[in-house]
């Protein structure tokens, strides 16, 4: 119950910042507003009825902790850009691409979404292919030297997921 | 302070154009399918990402700039999740098609 009071929260404010309009004094906006409120509690309801929200872990816990994490990449992407710019500039081009493939425990599939959406973000790192049988992800690589960063980098999204599975 | 603000938006919004070239060149420079990709995937985001930083502060000059502002950060968030899975969507297709990646020594195609 909680977790669809907090969608219809969430949609309520997608719709303020999106439409913009706010003044209740004008009928106009007035009549926008209700049926904004309306189309949210619908979509609530909705998500409700198709068991939308009862799949995954505590999205809360995750979306507190996610704040730290998405700073961190911040930092993290933009190491990676002027990497990749000064690999593009240099008339060497000192590029060596290999394919490799690194193991992963998250439990979550959000939570292996976010770590391979964040390797294609950084450290000259793309993600190919999951696999989740073998629970393994295959990842071309600019240059050599990238499995710490790796490793680093999956087991803070598992502490974001917080339940465990660190490498 | 309008000046100090002036700046900071010129500053963030070159830094962009610099970083939307670089991913350009890349694509051009770079030896093969996979590794066009990162300067795809990566300095294009970070462009898009300090374009949006720059509008930000110039909305933080008007009335109701919170408004735009609230979008712009929402555009940025949306950035930061589509740009990198179109990245892998594509590296996928090509993965699955049998596109051999290119290796040190090989002329570049």
């Amino acid at each position: 119950m909680l977790r669809h009071l907090i969608l219809f929260v969430v949609l309520l404010g997608f719709w303020a910042i999106l439409s913009g309009q706010l003044d209740w004094t004008d009928g106009h906006q007035r009549y926008l507003m209700t049926c904004g409120v309306v189309s949210c509690a619908l979509a609530t309801l909705l998500s409700w009825r198709v068991g939308f929200l009862e799949k995954e872990g505590n999205y809360l816990r995750m979306a507190a902790r996610q704040f730290p994490y998405l700073c961190w990449l911040l930092w993290q992407i933009l190491l990676s850009n002027w990497d990749v710019a000064r690999r593009v500039w240099s008339p060497k081009m000192d590029i060596d691409p290999a394919m490799t493939r690194t193991p992963y425990k998250l439990k979550s599939e959000l939570a292996v979404a976010i770590y391979a959406n964040s390797i294609t973000l950084t450290p000259g790192t793309v993600t190919v292919q999951i696999d989740s049988d073998k629970r393994e992800l295959l990842v071309h690589q600019l240059s050599d030297g990238n499995g710490e960063a790796l490793k680093d980098m999956h087991n803070r999204v598992a502490r974001v997921e917080g339940e465990g599975g660190e490498l | 302070m309008a000046l100090v603000l002036d700046i900071l938006i010129w500053l963030l919004i070159g830094l962009g154009g610099f970083f939307s070239v670089t991913a350009g060149v890349g694509v051009v420079r770079f030896p093969d399918f996979y590794s066009r990709l990162h300067p795809a995937g990566k300095n294009d985001t970070l462009g898009v990402l300090l374009f949006c930083a720059g509008m930000l502060v110039e909305c933080l000059k008007y009335d109701y700039g919170y408004l735009v502002a609230g979008r712009l950060v929402l555009m940025v968030l949306f950035m930061m999740m589509a740009s990198p899975i179109a990245c892998h969507a594509i590296t996928q297709a090509a993965w699955l098609d049998g596109v051999k990646p290119w290796r040190k020594g090989e002329p570049r195609r």
